[in-house]
């Protein structure tokens, strides 16, 4: 029976081959021989095939057992554990024969037994496929230095965060992302005052024109990010904004091995809520800034309407690090392509209080020595 | 010697009531030997005389001539306003030291009450700035109020050697300065302890800032097509206007406004004049 899993391997020495941003070529972890992606493609395909097919007959076969064991459940009042059932799936390594459990979301993992870096083509199938993904470009190296310099320059650190804590987990992972492209319709009315104050004897003129402005017109967007993976935090996501899509290929498997992935759990009608959101607030702005020249200007009419045009589904590069600090977590994510590194960290009310202090302080005594002088 | 002297200022002075117009117009002028001239009968001789060596001697030490007349009525003399007949006093009896003739007069004039103190000369104007001016007089309109002449005279005289003592170190009496001396004790304390919590508070909210920087994204201006905005309609109405006219207040120029210095007239003399 066919593997639903593709193992990555090198040509040469059958080594697992992983996705190297920095020379954008797979690279074989023993004999280090590389290969571009057009080169894998070529030689997996027909794995990949083979996998795909074997995943639509799991799917086929898991929704039988699935049936038979809900009428054997009804019989006895009692359900089985099933690993399908309860959000997960399992998986045979192609290259220890380990059992894996992995999300249903997972589309690429790494075997926990033989570390072999391991692709899910079935998981992309169809509707979830893909239209692009961006390479990696930051390497682990990287980001896990990028975190150290993170902790730099912030003065309400607590010490003992930076001396004790330790990366508890660093994962490359390629997220999925709807981008959007959209257009605002904008029509907007605002009420102003124009005033100008003149001088005449003993008298000063103050005269104020009033006007009433309306500013209608169209914004347009082009692929506004909105995560599509329940895991993500949004916010972190958004953080670690913008992502270079110059640099976009069209999917393909062979730009995964070595880093894991997920596909989308959020559809693109939720998922663009956010991103309505968002562009709505952007045309408002921008009709805003159109109306200058006057003294006041007072918004009294606002009607925004977002049109969705084409949606591409995209995975993009993430490196995710957590850490452990007082028994809480913390997570930092960066941009797998620009390094664009963000995380919360916490705040040492000690130093706070210390720093209030040393600013409030000297200031005080400078501002009554300044009074004492003047 | 001196009884017959004061005798001859009294008389000097009833003849200058008598021929004040015509003297004035034109242009004579007599001497004055003495810095108290009580035509008004305030003063005993002996505070005459008390006052008169208190004058002199503020007078000499800072070659500024201070002097006390009292009068029963300016209009006796033909003035509309003790300004102008203690001006005309000071004029036609040659009063003050040196080539500027520096000096302070103190004209009182009993019938309403009236005072003028009226200074000349650099000297003068150094010391009796419009607000050192109408500090002086602070000093002895209480005693006049309750008409204590002599008492107001001598304060005046002291009072008078003081400002001079000042105005020769540099420091006259004038408006205080907008420094931190004539603050509100309230002020002093905001900008001593508010201003210093705030601007800590700020920086500080500023580096707690900098620990939490992950936030969802509110806009999308990252993801403008270029070119890509279009306005359609820009229509600016011109509906009504309105004028309004606020008439601007003046700024005081009396001395006890803002600003400090003397202010001299055109007849070279600076100074006041009030009732007691």
């Amino acid at each position: 029976m066919s593997s639903q899993l593709t193992n990555y391997q090198c040509p040469s020495c059958t080594g697992p081959l992983h996705y190297d941003g920095e020379s954008g070529m797979l690279q074989c972890d023993y004999c280090g021989s590389k290969y571009t992606v057009q080169e894998i493609e070529k030689l997996f395909q027909d794995k990949l095939d083979e996998a795909e097919q074997a995943s639509a007959h799991a799917t086929a076969a898991a929704q039988a057992v699935s049936a038979a064991d809900a009428e054997a459940a009804e019989g006895c009042g009692d359900a089985n554990w099933d690993a399908e059932q309860e959000g997960m799936k399992l998986y045979n390594c192609p290259s220890c024969g380990a059992q894996l459990i992995c999300d249903a979301t997972t589309a690429a993992t790494s075997c926990p037994y033989c570390g072999n870096p391991t692709v899910i083509p079935g998981q992309f199938h169809g509707m979830l496929k893909p239209d692009y993904i961006l390479p990696f470009r930051v390497s682990k190296e990287e980001a896990v230095a990028a975190l150290t310099k993170y902790y730099r320059g912030k003065r309400l650190l607590p010490r003992t965060f930076t001396e004790q804590n330790h990366i508890q987990e660093i994962k490359g992972m390629y997220v999925p992302f709807w981008l959007f492209d959209s257009t605002a319709y904008a029509d907007m009315e605002y009420r102003t005052t124009r005033v100008t104050a003149i001088q005449q004897g003993d008298e000063m003129i103050t005269t104020t024109d009033n006007f009433q402005v309306r500013r209608a017109g169209t914004v347009r967007f082009q692929r506004i990010p909105a995560d599509g993976s329940r895991k993500m935090p949004d916010e972190l996501m958004d953080s670690i904004e913008p992502f270079d899509y110059s640099d976009l290929k069209p999917f393909s498997t062979a730009y995964m091995p070595g880093f894991l992935a997920d596909i989308y759990d959020v559809d693109d009608r939720e998922s663009y809520e956010r991103v309505k959101s968002r562009g709505t607030h952007t045309a408002e702005q921008l009709m805003d800034q159109t109306v200058s020249g006057y003294s006041s200007v007072v918004q009294v009419r606002r009607q925004v309407q977002m049109k969705r045009e084409r949606t591409a589904y995209a995975l993009l590069p993430v490196w995710m690090l957590s850490t452990q600090w007082n028994g809480a977590n913390f997570i930092f994510a960066m941009n797998g392509q620009s390094g664009k590194f963000i995380g919360d960290l916490p705040v040492s009310m000690k130093r706070y209080f210390a720093h209030f202090a040393g600013i409030a302080a000297p200031l005080m005594a400078l501002m009554a020595l300044l009074l004492y002088f003047l | 010697m001196k009884r017959n002297c004061f005798a001859l200022t009294l008389l000097l002075l009833l003849l200058f009531s008598l021929t004040a117009s015509p003297a004035f117009a034109d242009g004579e002028t007599e001497t004055l030997e003495y810095y108290v001239s009580d035509a008004a009968g305030l003063l005993t001789q002996s505070q005459q005389q008390n006052l008169e060596i208190a004058a002199r001697g503020v007078s000499e030490r800072f070659g500024c001539g201070i002097y006390v007349i009292t009068i029963n009525d300016f209009r006796e003399f033909g003035f509309n306003n003790v300004d102008a007949c203690a001006e005309a006093f000071y004029n036609h009896y040659q009063l003050g030291l040196g080539s500027e003739r520096n000096g302070s007069l103190l004209l009182l004039s009993m019938k309403d009450r009236d005072y003028a103190l009226k200074a000349h000369g650099n000297i003068a104007h150094t010391a009796f700035t419009d607000y050192g001016s109408r500090r002086l007089a602070e000093t002895f309109l209480d005693n006049f109020r309750q008409n204590d002449w002599y008492g107001g005279f001598s304060d005046y005289i002291a009072n008078a050697g003081e400002f001079l003592g000042r105005a020769e170190a540099g420091n006259p009496v004038d408006v205080p300065q907008q420094g931190s001396r004539g603050m509100d004790p309230l002020v002093k304390i905001v900008l001593i302890v508010g201003v210093p919590l705030l601007i800590a508070f700020l920086c500080c909210t500023g580096m707690k800032r900098k620990m939490k920087p992950v936030k969802k994204a509110g806009t999308a201006e990252d993801y403008l097509v270029p070119g890509g905005i279009h306005l359609d309609v820009k229509q600016d109405i011109f509906v009504n206007r309105s004028v309004q006219r606020t008439v601007i207040p003046k700024t005081r120029s009396d001395g006890g406004g803002g600003g400090g210095g003397t202010t001299i007239n055109s007849g070279g003399f600076s100074g006041h004049s009030g009732k007691f």
